[in-house]
């Protein structure tokens, strides 16, 4: 077994570069298994399939481990270098028929990394891509064009959120308003770039048992690029007319989303920090359609909410195994008793809570391991003027998950905003 | 602007996005809100107030803790105006969107049974649950519900009478 690495464009960015290889081969060694996100699908269709990888253990897949720094001795850090890798056997010269490629950039240089199958030739190409440059404008644009729009809305009512964000209670609503949110989550990346994605909400009561809301999620992973990653449609149905100790409300969404999504607003299956170390090029190549469906159940008892949140998702590919995940919080209100007055500072209108979620294996490997998960102590701020902020602070709890997830939003709700458009489409007054 | 003509140059999927939108806004809109039209404040029907009489005897039962405090009656209007005005109206006369609160059935209801259906909602009709309000906050609304008709009344009789 053999490595040998083939640099074919190479001429003007790699010019002063100095190639080292650091390691190459370590075999039967039990290699670590970090298989990111857009590589599942290579492996699981060349090697294992229907996902068994996870139940095997590594070194009856995996001999070898190498690693390759490359030194950028001149170049700024503009381009992005990808490796490809093919099998010698193979006469095509297709990257698409690689079974790996992984970039990381940095200031010092790049970092490429492979993972060798036994009893293989590798040649591998590195190629240089221009980076797409990052959009600071738009993660500046839309929160000042949220604000403008907000600001010209008349105040009427004030919203009475809870503070969870990835946990929902059975509250639904109100009907005809509508509430838009903005959400931010930075995360920390382990063997990668830190990221901050974030997503807009567009929350619309139906009716008193019926809400359906519109995410667009983008982010932007620090030295990489901010990308557009795909929109989810949720509708939440409450289950019974009235208030009993437990309230059930059906969760249903669908999401049309790229694996470099990272708003991470569920974290399921197996999900795990590593599934981010890649390029967002890269993880954008992976498309998901995906179907969640959650319970959501949720009693409030003395000011005190409870909140539990069962979760499964199907990927519409048929090979796509089902998904698991869960999410519980509590929260309360910092003060029961309102005061007399429009107060922005009053302890009334602060609710603290905390959730915990993760994920809980598929149907392939349900259980614990290989999964993430987090716990996020969590505050709302319900303003009189019909504006909530919300903050959260979740923290990694085992070595798969992010060590941080800082997550902040802001969000402002309309009431009689179903009326006003209604009345656009010519009904009556 | 660079970033923004990215983020679009890249937004694959943002035709369905749209798309949806579009359909779930003329459907909720034209259809999903029907229930709101039967409920003008002209045209309330009797079995509006119908659900008053579906509270179960231990909830009619209970007592207000609040009751005759004044204090409890400003903090009230106060928490009226932020949740429920939108519906009921200001001075709780009603809108096309929610019945009069001035009306009979509302006044001659027991204190439990306001609070009863403050907390359950009457969500066929439209009107949503409240608990998450905690419930001292509805018993301090239920408290200026019991006060708000005589309000009113004096408000009336406070009117200088037209030329």
């Amino acid at each position: 077994m053999y490595v040998r690495f083939l640099f074919a464009y190479t001429s003007i960015p790699l010019r002063h570069s100095v190639v080292k290889l650091v390691q190459s081969l370590s075999a039967a060694r039990n290699c670590n298994l970090k298989i990111h996100n857009a590589l599942r699908i290579i492996f699981r269709d060349e090697i294992v399939p229907q996902k068994r990888w996870l139940t095997v253990s590594p070194p009856e897949l995996w001999r070898a481990r190498a690693f390759v720094i490359i030194g950028l001795r001149c170049n700024p850090p503009e381009w992005r270098y990808r490796l490809g890798v093919r099998t010698e056997d193979s006469q095509s010269s297709n990257t698409g028929s690689i079974p790996v490629s992984a970039t990381k950039v940095n200031r010092k240089g790049v970092l490429l990394e492979l993972e060798i199958r036994a009893e293989e030739s590798m040649v591998a190409h590195v190629i240089p891509e221009p980076i797409r440059r990052k959009g600071p404008a738009l993660v500046l644009i839309a929160p000042i064009f949220f604000l403008l729009f907000f600001f010209c809305w008349p105040s009427l009512v004030l919203a009475q959120e809870s503070p969870y964000i990835v946990t929902y209670n059975h509250y639904l609503e109100e009907p005809g308003s509508l509430e838009v949110e903005y959400f931010s989550t930075f995360g920390t990346q382990r063997g990668g770039d830190d990221f901050h994605a974030f997503f807009a909400e567009f929350e619309y009561g139906a009716t008193a048992w019926w809400t359906t809301e519109l995410y667009l999620d983008g982010q932007t992973t620090f030295h990489d690029s901010t990308v557009f990653t795909g929109f989810r449609w949720e509708n939440r149905f409450r289950l019974l007319q009235r208030e009993h100790v437990v309230n059930p409300v059906l969760y249903v969404e669908y999401g049309q989303i790229s694996g470099a999504d990272k708003i991470l607003k569920e974290v399921e299956g197996h999900d795990v920090e590593s599934d981010f170390n890649d390029s967002n090029a890269s993880l954008r190549k992976e498309h998901k359609h995906e179907l969640e469906f959650k319970l959501l159940l949720s009693s409030t008892f003395k000011g005190w909410n409870v909140a539990v949140n069962p979760i499964v998702t199907k990927n519409l590919l048929p090979s796509e195994s089902w998904e698991f995940a869960y999410a519980v919080g509590a929260s309360r209100p910092l003060v029961l008793k309102a005061s007399p007055n429009r107060c922005n500072f009053c302890l009334e209108n602060f609710v603290a809570g905390v959730e915990m979620y993760g994920g809980l294996g598929n149907t392939q490997s349900a259980g614990l391991h290989d999964t993430s998960h987090y716990l996020a102590p969590a505050l709302a701020w319900n303003l009189p003027s019909d504006w909530t902020l919300r903050l959260s602070s979740g923290i990694g709890l085992n070595d798969s998950s992010h060590r941080l997830l800082l997550r902040w939003g802001i969000s402002r709700e309309f009431s009689g905003f179903g009326e006003m458009v209604r009345r656009w489409f010519g009904g009556q007054r | 602007m660079k970033g923004l003509f990215a983020l679009f140059r890249t937004a694959r999927g943002i035709g369905p996005a749209i798309g949806i939108v579009v359909v779930v806004g003329i459907f909720v809109t034209s259809g999903g809100l029907a229930q709101e039209k039967d409920a003008g404040a002209g045209k309330i029907k009797q079995s509006t107030y119908a659900a008053l009489g579906e509270a179960p005897e231990k909830a009619r039962v209970k007592k207000n803790p609040f009751e005759g405090e004044a204090g409890a009656i400003a903090v009230g209007a106060k928490l009226f105006e932020q949740h429920c005005a939108e519906c009921h109206g200001r001075n709780a006369g009603g809108t096309k969107k929610g019945p009069s609160l001035l009306r009979e059935e509302v006044q001659q209801a027991t204190p439990g049974t306001l609070f009863w259906i403050l907390t359950n909602g009457v969500v066929r009709r439209g009107m949503p649950v409240w608990s998450k309000l905690p419930e001292q906050q509805r018993w301090q609304i239920v408290t200026f519900l019991k006060s708000v008709n005589s309000q009113s009344e004096s408000l009336q009789s406070a009117k200088p009478a037209p030329q």
